[in-house]
């Protein structure tokens, strides 16, 4: 492995940036199609090609068993993968920009935790004052709260300070893991058990139709938002002074992004539970392909964390078919040799400056 | 673009799909609003699941429910089943009937393999749906167009072990109202009626006064510096031991799987241990599970095994809603009461 | 464009670091601040480019107040080169010099033609251009520094901030920096340690000490023997070198007639000053 990483590029310049855009979304055109015929049930590759194009040239929902699981159980999902790795990487990315820090991910920040803890308290103590909804908002709002708490905590009279926003998220990470883990080892319940384990380690089964306008929405003017303005991104990764000197709003700047980041990662922990590794891998990949410049690594990012986060939910679902597992262990098993790839590269180009 | 933000923070709960708790309780015979014929019964959460007709494909996602099923002569109707464990246990001529359910996974099937069966009802003996991961939920059970029963336990199964008193299990009506659901939907009352009644004739026959013995529910072999796993009040478990006569040594608390602290265990005093075997946490399997918690050098001090009163009984038995619970119930009675 | 400091002062941690400091830079002029460690040099500096705001007094950008116009307007005519920051290594020279346009942008952070055109002649003027797609982190201190004023170019600036622009560079990259900004057509604010440099550069030079300006004029009239004794704590030398001064510089001994060592040279309450 370290023999690759030795011959990694830096920055893969030979590639024309254009061409690596098309190249990985056409990669990921491929791989949802790929994915989508990939699972317990065995359905012959053309089948599946054949009812998606039907239901993409707008075909009616048929009766065939291979209809309900192809277009009704597995697309979704195989899609709902795509836009949380889009998600959930694009978070990463912004979150390494404001804190200013490589290891950084929304998860640093308590965000997950936090939602994991609003799960959590719905799961054990049967709560359903809003029914269905109850747990997908409790997670949500967990979420909000925990960041909530950490922002405050970490700013000064109204400066958010990234090191104390990093040590204080950090802290609140492991009270509400803390309190996830009490919990858990307080329940009566097995099967309350096993969702708080997915509300842990994530998961996307349970998805349909229905779950995902919302994530996609969210993600779609997330990055929209983030790409308009990403020569900001770019001021504010030079530190807070320098970002004054060049006329940047730091304090104001960096509430929107993390406010963003909180709508970003609260949706989507809400309907995928905690995914990890994502956001902290991923961009890092983006910028060894790429180079730093948001403008060129956002996009990438996106893809990329889609293509990962898909790819990931595939392994999750078939490599030990019928039964499935927690997709945050494959995010840390393909996550992790990722990560010390990047590690290597980034290692050697950090050895050409003094 | 602060207004849109929060215009989709009030869109979210709109979008996620509807899905109510699992169904459970007694069947409630259809009095409006389903149409003429329909049977209507309560899920877990107290929801209305109606049924226009009775259905044709079953998924059982565990064996509890086949075995329940199948004695209510619902066999031919049964597509598949994941979890067969429990048939092991089972007797003639139910034994063999099970072994003709084609088995769709060792343990609870995914999703998408279920649906692969087309389903109209999928069953599980489960509290819940969802559980294991990726698993159907309710929501998945909805994409398939097929409904869903589960064997309600009291407080749903989700209760905190704060209280036990409002959890406790003192008899078996999670399995009877499980059975009568059942037969209520497939439009078999009266087989499930005979069925809760010859069970219940069971149970009266086992039940007995006199002295309640202290008995301490182990699940796996106590290994030294960890919690005992035992079952607190709130199971079909601790319903059986109750029912045959002997006193839950932890029915202070409410889990499937409590921990009890060694040193509390030795402070109690079981003067029974009862071993539930099958377990997946549990390394070692039946008999020779016994054998080691006989052994074991953290319960060598109690009565239980001084006297040599170390009984047993698979999960499979005792566990989950099931007609054989009254199989479990009478050899943990008889053991019970051999010695005295 | 003209500078007006107005009676400034900046608490830091509760100690007075500028302290009651008015002074004006006429427009196109280049103004030297001088003074030990600690004078305060830096930190007047940050409050000319908002990353300070002084607890009282007014900073004026052509006679309009700086705190009062919002930040991107007010870094507009503003250009800093600040002492060195190890951030932004993974950029390339071309995305960084690009990033001096950031007030400048609209909504939508799109280069205009005109934003294109400050970059391309901010890359020229510092000879970056065959740079442009190099990683800043793999060049040498003095063409990273270079890359740094690029930046400030950029932006098209009527007013240059420059503090310790030539800290870490050699002799021949100090002057080449400041060759390159004496000949812009900006007025110019450089905090820098070298007297002769300031001498050599600058049309006018004020001198801080502890926080308080001590003297403001041509650098003939300003940089005296004695006032660089009393506030560097030196034994100063000036002598002509082609109509500017230049400095011959030596510890001040406090023992007479006996050699003469550290604890000779600076009085304990000077070090003390000197702390922050």
């Amino acid at each position: 492995m370290i023999a690759i990483a030795r011959r990694l590029p830096v920055r893969a310049a030979a590639v024309p940036y254009p061409a690596l855009v098309v190249v990985l979304t056409a990669a990921l055109g491929l791989s949802v199609v790929i994915a989508t015929g990939l699972g317990p049930v065995g359905i012959p590759a053309g089948e599946v090609a054949g009812i998606l194009a039907h239901h993409l040239t707008g075909g009616g929902d048929s009766t065939a068993v291979s209809d309900l699981i192809v277009w009704r159980i597995r697309f979704p999902r195989v899609l709902l993968s795509a836009v949380a790795g889009a998600g959930l990487a694009l978070a990463g990315a912004i979150v390494q920009g404001v804190v200013r820090n490589p290891v950084a991910d929304p998860y640093l920040l308590g965000l997950s935790h936090g939602a994991s803890v609003g799960a959590v308290l719905v799961l054990t103590t049967g709560t359903t004052v809003l029914g269905a909804l109850t747990l997908p908002l409790a997670a949500f709002a967990g979420a909000s709260v925990a960041i909530g708490v950490v922002l405050v905590m970490s700013s000064l009279q109204g400066r958010l300070l990234p090191v104390r926003l990093i040590l204080v998220g950090v802290a609140f990470g492991h009270l509400f893991a803390g309190v996830t883990s009490f919990m858990l080892s307080r329940t009566d319940s097995s099967s309350a058990q096993q969702q708080i384990i997915f509300w842990l380690l994530g998961g996307l089964s349970g998805t349909n139709w229905a779950t995902l306008p919302i994530p996609s929405a969210v993600v779609g003017v997330a990055a929209g938002l983030l790409l308009l303005r990403a020569r900001r991104l770019n001021a504010l990764v030079l530190g807070e002074e320098a970002s004054a000197a060049l006329g940047l709003n730091t304090g104001r700047q960096r509430w929107y992004l993390l406010l963003l980041v909180t709508l970003l990662t609260g949706t989507i922990v809400a309907v995928s539970g905690g995914i990890g590794f994502v956001g902290l891998i991923v961009p890092h990949l983006a910028r060894m392909l790429v180079g730093a410049d948001h403008r060129r690594m956002l996009p990438v990012t996106v893809v990329l964390g889609a293509l990962f986060l898909l790819w990931a939910d595939v392994a999750a679902r078939t490599l030990t078919s019928p039964a499935e597992l927690p997709i945050g262990v494959l995010t840390a098993f393909l996550g992790v040799p990722c990560f010390l790839l990047v590690m290597r590269a980034r290692g050697l180009a950090t050895q050409e400056t003094p | 673009m602060m207004r849109r933000l929060s215009t989709l923070l009030i869109a979210l709960p709109l979008a996620l799909t509807a899905c109510g708790g699992a169904p459970s309780a007694t069947p409630v015979p259809a009095a409006t609003g389903a149409g003429a014929g329909a049977v209507v019964v309560k899920d877990c959460a107290g929801q209305d699941v109606s049924f226009a007709a009775a259905p044709e494909r079953v998924v059982t996602l565990d064996g509890y429910a086949a075995q329940t099923m199948v004695r209510l002569g619902l066999t031919a109707k049964i597509v598949g089943t994941g979890f067969p464990a429990p048939f092991t246990v089972d007797t003639s001529p139910y034994k063999e009937e099970l072994a003709t359910i084609p088995v769709l996974a060792e343990r609870i099937p995914v999703t998408e393999v279920v649906a692969g069966q087309r389903p109209d009802l999928v069953v599980t003996s489960f509290s819940t749906f969802g559980g294991p991961v990726g698993s159907p939920k309710e929501a998945d059970l909805a994409t398939m167009n097929a409904k869903g029963l589960a064997g309600c336990m009291p407080g749903g199964g989700m209760a905190m072990g704060e209280t036990p008193s409002t959890s406790a299990l003192t008899d078996l009506t999670p399995t009877y109202d499980f059975i009568r659901k059942l037969g209520a939907v497939f439009g078999v009352r009266d087989r499930a009626e005979k069925l809760v009644t010859d069970l219940r004739a069971r149970q009266s026959a086992v039940t007995s006064d006199g002295a309640r013995p202290r008995v301490m529910i182990v699940q796996d072999d106590p290994v030294a510096g960890q919690p005992i796993k035992t079952s607190g009040s709130a199971t079909i478990t601790h319903a059986i031991l109750t029912l045959a006569g002997g006193e839950n040594l932890f029915g202070d608390v409410g889990s499937m799987h409590a921990d009890a602290s060694p040193e509390e265990v030795v402070k109690r005093d079981p003067q029974v241990i009862w071993v539930i075997t099958d377990y997946s946490f549990a390394k070692i399997k039946g008999q020779e599970l016994v054998e080691k918690v006989r052994q074991n050098p953290l319960l060598a001090e109690t009565t239980a095994v001084k006297e040599g009163k170390v009984f047993s009984a698979s999960q499979y038995l005792v566990a989950f809603p099931s007609p054989l619970n009254l199989d479990g119930l009478e050899k943990l009675a008889a053991d019970l009461h051999a010695g005295s | 464009m003209r500078l007006d400091i107005d009676d400034v002062s900046v608490t830091l941690g509760g100690q007075d670091v500028v302290a009651e400091v008015s002074l004006t830079v006429s427009s196109g002029t280049f103004t030297a601040l001088v003074g030990p460690n600690g004078s305060g040099k830096s930190t007047l500096l940050r409050t000319v480019y908002r990353a300070l705001r002084p607890v009282s007094g007014t900073i004026r950008l052509d006679g309009r107040d700086l705190w009062s116009m919002p930040a991107a307007h007010a870094a507009r005519g503003v250009g800093v080169l600040m002492q060195e920051q190890h951030a932004g290594f993974e950029f390339t020279v071309a995305e960084t010099v690009a990033l001096g346009r950031t007030a400048h942008l609209g909504f939508f952070d799109r280069l205009t033609t005109t934003d294109r055109a400050a970059i391309a002649e901010a890359l020229d003027r510092t000879g970056l251009a065959p740079y442009a797609e190099r990683r800043v982190g793999g060049l040498s201190g003095g063409e990273r520094q270079r890359v740094l004023l690029a930046r400030a170019l950029a932006g098209r600036p009527r007013l240059l901030i420059l503090d310790e622009p030539t800290n870490h560079l050699d002799v021949r990259h100090q002057l080449d920096i400041l060759e390159l900004v004496r000949d812009l057509d900006v007025t110019v604010v450089a905090a820098l340690h070298s007297l002769d440099l300031a001498a050599t550069y600058a049309d006018t030079v004020a001198v801080l000490k502890e926080g308080r300006l001590v003297a403001h004029g041509p650098a003939a009239d300003v940089l005296t023997p004695t006032t660089i004794g009393e506030v560097f704590q030196v034994e100063a030398t000036v002598h002509g070198v082609g109509g500017r001064p230049g400095f011959v510089l030596k510890p001040r001994c406090l023992c007479p007639g006996r050699p003469c060592h550290w604890s000779c040279r600076t009085r304990p309450e000077a070090l003390l000053s000197d702390a922050h």
